[in-house]
């Protein structure tokens, strides 16, 4: 009975052993490389201080060239000769002018 | 001798002392091979405008056209107040329609002209409109001098409210309001809706071609928008009258529109000018001509809804011309003021 329980304990043993030797032969640990770089880390600086201005509205110069197109027999469709009435009068007044 | 100018949508007119010249503002291209079709329409006394190879029918003669050939394509130069961006062709035919209605400066004159407030429903600018019909009127010698459309109608309309009231245009593209006070001007803005809208919902919704719509709005005499003779004579179900009666109900969307957000813009101004008395609306443009459009006005407007006590609602006499007489106006006194000056 004792030697039975020798036995198959040391049996067991070299079974572990046997195992953990192929496994760390085959399986063995990949040593990684660390690598110390030096990247160098933001700095906040200061940045000139910026007025806020406000923008300002400035009036187009536009430059549209247009030429005349050749017309011919070109009439008016209604015209009616006549004095045309106005406020001119009244206006002129209530301008002071 | 001062002129006024009215740069419509659907009419370029001019006032001076002495007379009043309206041109359709509208062209045709013609297609086809150009020496041959610029013989033809000589032959013709057809009017054309050629530019680059190109030649266009202008004015009532292109109108009439597009009424013939419904396959014939009606080209506007302007498009709701403003200078049309999808029209190429725009320029030469305003230049040309510009030349003939003013001719050239003979010695110093003046030539007021007009242009839309700022609309508040699309996005576009005035300034690019301006420039151009300033560019082309100074081309023919004159001195010239910008005023908005809604104010040459208060130059008309409310001298005898020291210049105090509501002015309103009623145009083809859009629809100008002035809010006048002691002649300063305390709201404008207008609308991208005229009389041109209300003809592209009344062709949409009853399927007759829009140049008819324009055509019969303008010419039928039978057209009046007043309650109790529109309901009586018009039989129902035929064309024309189908076509009526969408240009009533259209008529008073757009015064129902034109009235809202003339409150809301109100609403939304510092500032407001306080009215102790009650002020006039008055109006004008070729919107406005048609026969019963006070009847509608007045059905549409509410005066508990209104920001301003209202006196009256007047319609200018010869509403058409009245954009134009204002800027005479307005012109005449600027020479005044230089011979005094001189």
């Amino acid at each position: 009975m004792i030697e039975e329980f020798v036995f198959y304990s040391l049996l067991l043993w070299q079974i572990g052993i046997i195992s953990y030797i192929l496994l760390n032969k085959f399986y063995g640990k990949n040593s990684k490389k660390i690598i110390k770089t030096s990247q160098p880390t933001a700095v906040e600086v200061d940045l000139p201080n910026k007025k806020s201005i406000e923008h300002v509205d400035v009036a187009m110069k536009k430059n549209i060239l247009m030429e005349k197109a050749k017309v011919s027999n070109l009439k008016t469709d209604e015209e009616i000769k006549g004095k045309v009435n106005t406020q001119k009068n009244k206006l002129k007044k209530l301008r002071g002018l | 001798m001062a002129k006024g100018l009215d740069c419509g949508t659907s009419f370029y007119i001019t006032a001076t002392e002495d007379r009043i010249k309206k041109q359709r503002n509208a062209f045709l291209t013609v297609d086809g091979e150009v020496t041959q079709v610029k013989r033809m329409l000589k032959r013709q006394g057809i009017p054309f405008v050629e530019k680059n190879k190109k030649i266009h029918i202008v004015g009532q003669h292109a109108f009439n056209y597009a009424q013939i050939f419904s396959t014939a394509e009606l080209k506007r130069p302007m498009k709701s107040g403003l200078l049309n961006p999808q029209e190429k062709d725009a320029l030469p035919v305003l230049n040309a329609i510009i030349g003939e209605l003013l001719g050239d400066a003979v010695g110093d004159e003046t030539c007021v002209y007009c242009v839309p407030s700022k609309p508040i429903d699309a996005q576009r600018e005035v300034s690019y409109h301006e420039d151009v019909l300033k560019t082309i009127i100074e081309q023919y010698g004159y001195n010239v001098k910008v005023i908005e459309e809604a104010v040459a109608i208060g130059y008309e309309g409310l001298v005898d409210n020291q210049l105090t009231g509501v002015a309103i245009s009623m145009g083809a593209g859009m629809c100008n309001i002035a809010v006048m006070y002691q002649g300063m001007t305390a709201l404008s803005f207008s609308v991208a809706r005229g009389g041109d809208w209300v003809d592209e919902c009344v062709s949409t919704d009853t399927g007759v071609s829009k140049a008819k719509v324009t055509n019969i709005k303008e010419s039928s005499s039978t057209l009046n928008l007043a309650k109790g003779v529109y309901s009586d004579i018009y039989e129902e179900g035929t064309e024309e009258s189908n076509v009526l009666i969408a240009i009533r109900s259209y008529y008073g969307a757009l015064i129902n529109y034109l009235l809202t957000n003339l409150r809301v813009q109100f609403e939304g101004i510092d500032n407001v000018p306080n009215f102790p008395d009650p002020v006039p609306i008055v109006i004008g443009g070729g919107t406005a001509l048609v026969k019963g459009f006070l009847d509608v006005f007045n059905e549409q407007f509410d005066q508990t809804e209104f920001p301003i006590p209202i006196s009256e609602i007047v319609l200018i006499e010869d509403a058409h011309t009245a954009v134009a007489r204002g800027c005479l106006s307005e012109a005449q006194l600027v020479e005044e003021d230089e011979e005094d000056n001189d």
